[in-house]
């Protein structure tokens, strides 16, 4: 366990425990406060009781009183006994098993206004009770047995309540190490994938409620991380898979050309395959890097207000000899729309996406593939403003996309199973670079196509 | 020896094909699974190089089917490098297995190793008939000692018969085997080439069955 997770649950089971106590201390402080301060209303009630009883019965007569008075122990919690005062101090009665040496008390307020005054002296509580002629009643009886019963009742509340807090210490501790223990489960996962296995999660059954959401968003942060290094990983063994078989090419040309005397003729057609597929490696090569770069966020896009008239009008200038080879008409349309863009990057963009559409579209008049010798397919770019967006479409009129492979189109390496798709001039990365560029600005792409017909690239930059 | 290349990038096909020819092999070619899986069942072959990732079947699945019906050699090229891609290859009914980008002369020398054991016999490339012998694997044949020069269908026609000799091979075999798709068929072209060997090697050398064939006598 770490030294974080000890402190926690130390730190809870402290602050519980502590809690706990001071409550138990306060209860029972306060029960045993409020059982003393009631037995004292009580016994002060009787007594005030008895005194007016004796000063009633004694009267004029000064004669004894029934009840309550009389033999009983002196530590009989009932026993009551009386002292009868002159107005000078002296004692005129007293009960039986009075206790000696009772002083006179003080003079007492009138019985009429209902105070009865009280003292206690040791063991002995007393209340008295003046006559008009200034005779006092002095009513008293033993505590010693009330004590004993707080002493009692002090007992049992602590026994009660250590009983109660140490009952409450062990259900806490136990508690809290179960809400606790998937915050190890968490630990212990994110430990395994610290160690570098991805594949590890948080098991969902061990939390609900709060740590069940923690739980749940971990696990997704976990599968994301698993997600991401697994598509690094696909790509780069995609890359260099890619770049193997340009390379068998070239050792396979070079070494059958070397294994006899060759005529000028034959070294000029191997030396020529030789420059294509090195050509076709670099593409391959820039085009990985570009992707890398973007996908590492390494170089910051510039973003300057740029107009994509231009920009696209450029582009299409650069590709017009290529769509002159395949006899491909390039239509433009293309007002003056201003967006915050990096220039290149989105040169780059219009260049693959037109390029795409070039070769991708209907062979030239007369070529095969050309069923109706109509030949000469078209392409058209046009942009334009929706709502906050600057769009860019760039249709053909070519073989189009099967639906099955539309949602594939974007992703790196993917090339539509299609007999022209295995030419040497395709890297399969020009529309993940596409995407991969659009998105770092914040915009969209997406793709329309119809199998035969042709494709309809759009792609929105805001701004 | 007839061979059927089968792969997808046109280039290294192109190139594939040339060298191969150069070796003195008839080569057939397919650009993708399908085309190469008809081609394998329909016609004849000593060996089959085979590439694993191609459009419409890939190399895995045309293997699997071939080997229902047919045991031709097969040796499949691939960029997938990783053991179990092996181990897969050679499970499925491979019989060698070589990762590209390759080289030239192993391709070449791994090919000779799975024909020669596809034809059964042999052990090792000498083949010794009388005061002839054949090195297949550097596509010679001496008569007494002495070199003789063959060309390369002469040659392919000598190791042939040499490979399956004591059988009659009848002169429909020997088409499909010694020319390819690309060759022109003449019936008589067979005839100029036992003729030359013929020449070169010695009257008996080839026997002929009429009726049946051609066949060279296994001297054992």
């Amino acid at each position: 366990m770490s030294p974080a997770f000890h402190s926690i649950r130390w730190r809870l089971q402290a602050f519980h425990a502590v809690a706990l106590t001071l409550l138990l201390a306060a209860f029972s402080v306060a029960t045993w406060r409020l059982e003393r301060t009631q037995q004292l209303r009580r016994l002060d009630a009787d007594l005030q009781r008895k005194a007016q009883e004796t000063l009633h019965t004694l009267g004029p007569q000064r004669r004894p009183p029934g009840g309550g008075f009389g033999a009983a122990a002196r530590n009989d919690p009932v026993a009551y006994y009386f002292v009868l005062f002159d107005a000078n101090g002296r004692v005129l009665r007293t009960s039986d098993r009075t206790p000696g040496d009772i002083p006179p008390p003080e003079h007492a307020p009138d019985p009429e206004r209902g105070l009865v005054p009280v003292r206690q002296r040791g063991d002995l509580r007393e209340a008295w009770i003046s006559t008009p002629r200034g005779d006092r009643v002095v009513v008293g009886c033993s505590t010693a047995a009330h004590t004993a019963a707080l002493r009692r009742l002090a007992l049992v509340l602590a026994g009660g309540s250590t009983a109660v807090l140490l009952a409450g210490w062990f259900l806490g501790w136990w508690i809290i190490g179960r809400a606790l223990r998937p915050i190890r489960a968490i630990g212990a996962t994110a430990a395994g994938i610290a160690r570098g296995d991805l594949s590890q999660r948080i098991p969902e059954s061990e939390s609900a409620g709060e740590l069940g959401q923690l739980t749940a968003v971990l696990n997704a942060t976990f599968a994301r991380l698993d997600e991401a290094f697994a598509q690094q990983r696909r790509f780069t063994a995609n890359a260099a898979h890619e770049l193997r078989t340009p390379v068998t090419v070239l050792l396979t040309q070079a070494q059958s050309t070397l294994t006899r005397a060759r005529t000028a003729e034959e070294y000029q057609e191997a030396m020529d395959l030789v420059v294509r597929t090195s050509q076709r490696m670099r593409r391959l090569i820039e085009s990985l890097l570009e992707l890398a770069r973007l996908d590492a966020g390494q170089e910051p896009l510039r973003r300057a207000r740029i107009d994509l008239a231009m920009i696209a009008a450029e582009c299409v200038e650069l590709l017009r000899p290529l769509a002159d080879v395949t006899n491909v008409k390039i239509r433009t349309e293309l007002p003056e729309t201003f967006c915050e863009a990096d220039p290149d990057r989105i040169a780059q963009v219009v260049t693959n996406l037109v390029a795409n559409a070039i070769h991708y579209n209907r062979p030239a008049a007369g070529a095969p593939g050309d069923p109706d010798g109509a030949g000469g397919g078209e392409v058209r770019v046009r942009l334009s403003r929706e709502e906050g967006f600057a769009v860019l479409a760039v249709a053909d009129t070519g073989i189009g996309i099967s639906a099955g492979d539309l949602p594939h189109v974007f992703e790196r390496f993917f090339r539509a199973d299609k007999a022209r798709s295995r030419s040497a001039d395709r890297t399969g990365l020009g529309l993940a670079i596409v995407q991969s560029i659009v998105e770092a600005h914040g915009g969209t792409v997406a793709v329309e196509s119809r199998e035969g017909h042709g494709s309809t690239f759009t792609i929105r930059l805001p701004g | 020896m007839r061979l059927l290349l089968v792969e997808d990038e046109p280039d290294l096909l192109a190139s594939l094909a040339r060298a191969l020819r150069e070796e003195g092999y008839a080569v057939d070619t397919a650009g993708d699974g399908e085309e190469g899986f008809y081609k394998a069942t329909n016609w004849s072959y000593d060996a089959i190089v085979l590439d694993v990732t191609m459009p419409k079947l890939d190399g895995w699945t045309v293997l699997a089917k071939l080997r229902r019906t047919h045991r031709t050699p097969v040796l499949m090229l691939t960029a997938r490098d990783r053991t179990s891609d092996r181990v897969r290859g050679l499970d499925t009914g491979a019989d060698d297995y070589l990762v590209k980008p390759f080289d030239l002369p192993e391709l070449l020398a791994r090919l000779r190793a799975v024909i020669r054991r596809g034809a059964g016999r042999q052990a090792s490339p000498r083949i010794e008939l009388g005061g002839v012998a054949i090195d297949t694997a550097a596509r010679t044949v001496t008569r007494g000692g002495a070199p003789v020069a063959l060309t390369a269908r002469e040659y392919a026609l000598v190791e042939f018969l040499a490979m399956k000799r004591g059988e009659v091979v009848t002169r429909t075999t020997l088409y499909e085997h010694l020319f390819d798709e690309n060759d022109e068929t003449l019936s008589n072209l067979l005839d100029v080439h036992v003729s030359n060997v013929r020449k070169k090697l010695g009257a008996d050398f080839i026997a002929t069955r009429r009726g049946h064939g051609y066949v060279i006598e296994d001297p054992r």
